[in-house]
């Protein structure tokens, strides 16, 4: 839990910045807020909002961001396991809180932690204070607006935050495979639509990852 | 389609798959064959949006300078200590200095 809450001063900037960007962009503030309530999917946000201020057509932007949150089906198989011992209120209600930092503390949490009940509070607790500081970021971007130097590098809190998180899940042989080429593809896909190379990706990776765990020891 | 619609589309369209094989396999054993194979999802797909976020911005190739240098600075931190405040105080200072001399 220590974790989500260091996580969750990472996820803050990162609601800034996308609060800076509705600040900056000229549509409706009050639904480019509420986005961050509904969707709570940092990159998509941005990408449908920056798609909005090039004047993409609705379908490519909507499109893009729901290619860009693709990668939620793979969390969702991957807590399914867990989450099929919960009450089924908690299986409807908990996937909002979906994130990369949720999913990805839960699945290591999960690996010592069996107790079903300790188990969907563990991803509650983790998800409630990301979502906080997601929206607490979100308003404070939105009312700083344009004051916030550029020099400050705020988006950098994107690839850092991942990095943060994605070495403490590569534990294994298998998993580094899965990285490696992960990474490989990502960046060789990028004639794809936005979005597409990361979903591709993170399935050759995952693929690659199998092919190197044929016992599937774990 | 004004942004609010596509923004309502976004969140409905999220939804369903954040909540697709949580709601689909609720009550089915999964064999442990492919439980080892959803624990790889997190090992591919993170590097995967590190990648994406470091080698493209807005379309165009980020040519190498601070963000290379320090992310490998905090990945380094990252495997030593297994911290992430190290690895995102290591890493934002490293970018602020780093972009300050380049």
């Amino acid at each position: 839990m220590r974790r989500a809450l260091v996580l969750a001063i990472g996820v803050f900037p990162f609601g800034a910045v996308y609060g800076i960007a509705v600040a900056r962009s000229g549509v409706d503030q009050l639904s480019g807020a509420v986005a961050s309530v509904l969707i709570f999917a940092g990159a998509s946000q941005l990408s449908l909002l920056e798609l909005n201020v090039d004047g993409a057509a609705w379908y490519v932007a909507v499109g893009t961001a729901l290619a860009i949150n693709a990668r939620f089906v793979l969390y969702s198989a991957a807590l399914a396991p867990s989450f099929s011992e919960f009450p089924s209120a908690w299986r409807w209600g908990l996937p909002h809180l979906m994130t990369d930092q949720a999913a990805t503390l839960s699945l290591i949490e999960y690996e010592t932690e069996r107790h079903p009940v300790a188990r969907r509070w563990f991803y509650f607790g983790a998800a409630a204070i990301l979502f906080t500081f997601w929206q607490v970021g979100t308003l404070l971007g939105l009312l700083a607006g344009s004051n916030v130097p550029d020099g400050l590098q705020l988006g950098f809190i994107i690839p850092l935050m991942f990095t943060a998180l994605a070495v403490p899940a590569l534990n294994r042989r298998p998993t580094v495979v899965a990285a490696v080429v992960a990474v490989g593809v990502t960046v060789a896909a990028s004639a794809l639509p936005p979005g597409m190379n990361i979903l591709v990706g993170g399935l050759c990776g995952i693929a690659a990852g199998a092919v190197a765990d044929p016992g599937g020891e774990s | 389609m004004s942004f609010t619609v596509q923004m309502l589309l976004v969140a409905l369209g999220t939804y369903v798959m954040r909540a697709s094989v949580i709601l689909i396999a609720a009550g089915r054993h999964i064999p442990e064959r492919v439980q080892s194979t959803l624990r790889l999802i997190p090992a591919a797909v993170l590097p995967a949006l590190v990648a994406n976020a470091l080698v493209f911005d807005g379309g165009e190739v980020r040519p190498f300078g601070p963000w290379y240098v320090a992310l490998a600075l905090a990945t380094v931190v990252a495997v030593r200590t297994r911290s992430v405040g190290w690895t995102l105080g290591v890493g934002m200072v490293a970018v602020w200095a780093l972009s300050a001399i380049w």
